[in-house]
């Protein structure tokens, strides 16, 4: 858990720039862009899964937050603002898809992604396939449901504490826990095999 | 900013690489936000007309009800009008002004009935006479 959460917005380098982009300075929203496409990048990757099309959503995350220059409110960072769009818009995403399923992720009868299914064959070994175990994690991350992956992504690769988690998430820093505490369970679940397959 | 525990889900997690951003991805966005500004300008433009022309519209209403019952008055003639009446006079006299319709009628319509009547009465008794002379009872044949 890494950010403080205490830090006055206005230190935030995010809100400064996008205070200054309110008073009409479009350069300040172009060092928004730079700062901050790579974490909306990494987010939709690891909520959407290593087959989703995440150009077109990552522009249509900092649309939104061009459009939203009118009413944004400097009280919190614009990281944890741009993380609510970037969810917002993934889980819009996940619940189209379920709607009209598109997904080319293949997957065994029982619904089972097929990569998950079989530890013995399918384990990567550490030294040579370590672009195989990012996938199996890819996979394995989109079995969590879209509240629990969002919370560990927020919480292991962004460093957000329970705060941040729940502001983003719009749920509470107990509720966030919870939802942390299942999502590394059913993750611990579904890669202890790989782990233990790779062991052997 | 990867969360560093003595759990091994967190270490097998870090396996997991970053996302790399598309070359050109800043340059296309900026395109986008354009194109954006551009719809917005050409959507705006005749919006903003419709809502001056019923913003105009309103001011006038509103300075016409201001203004009292004038547009009530029918004024008929140049200058000094020959005959002004308020709406809602003529509106009341309408009634009065129908009763008055069916009195006459009435009237008519019986003067009609009378001259009817006498008509009538010269008529029968002129086909009857005619009748008296051109057909002779059939009792008075039979027994001549």
């Amino acid at each position: 858990m890494g950010k403080a959460v205490t830090e006055p917005p206005l230190e935030d380098r995010g809100a400064q720039w996008m205070l200054q982009f309110q008073q009409g300075d479009e350069r300040a929203f172009n060092h928004i862009v730079d700062e901050y496409q790579g974490i909306v990048f990494n987010m939709f990757r690891r909520l959407l899964g290593p087959h989703a099309l995440i150009e077109d959503m990552a522009q249509e995350a900092f649309v939104r937050l061009y459009r939203s220059r009118d009413r944004y409110q400097p009280s919190g960072k614009l990281a944890t603002f741009l993380y609510r769009i970037t969810y917002n818009l993934a889980l819009n995403r996940v619940r189209d898809d379920k709607r009209k399923p598109t997904s080319t992720l293949p997957r065994a009868e029982d619904g089972t992604p097929l990569a998950l299914l079989d530890p013995k064959i399918g384990a990567p070994e550490e030294s040579t396939h370590h672009q195989d175990w990012a996938d199996l994690i890819g996979v394995a991350l989109t079995e969590l449901p879209e509240n629990q992956r969002a919370a560990l992504v927020l919480q292991h690769y962004d460093g957000l504490d329970l705060v941040e988690i729940g502001e983003v998430l719009q749920i509470s820093p107990k509720a966030a826990k919870s939802l942390l505490h299942r999502a590394r369970e059913k993750m611990r679940s579904l890669l202890q095999p790989f782990k233990d397959a790779e062991q052997d | 900013m990867p969360n560093k525990t003595e759990d091994w889900l967190d270490d097998l997690l870090d396996r997991h690489p970053s996302e790399p951003v598309p070359t050109g991805f800043a340059a296309r966005l900026a395109a986008r936000l354009d194109r954006r500004q551009a719809n917005m300008h050409r959507f705006l433009r005749p919006l903003l007309t419709v809502a001056a022309a019923s913003l105009l519209l309103s001011i006038g209403f509103m300075m016409g009800a201001g203004a009292g019952p004038d547009f009530n008055k029918i004024q008929i003639g140049s200058g000094d009008p020959i005959i002004s009446s308020d709406i809602n006079e003529i509106y009341e006299m309408r009634e009065l002004l129908g009763s008055w319709e069916l009195m006459s009628d009435q009237e008519l319509e019986n003067s009609f009935r009378q001259m009817n009547d006498e008509d009538s009465g010269w008529l029968e008794d002129l086909l009857q006479d005619s009748a008296s002379d051109e057909d002779p009872p059939l009792d008075s044949g039979q027994e001549e």
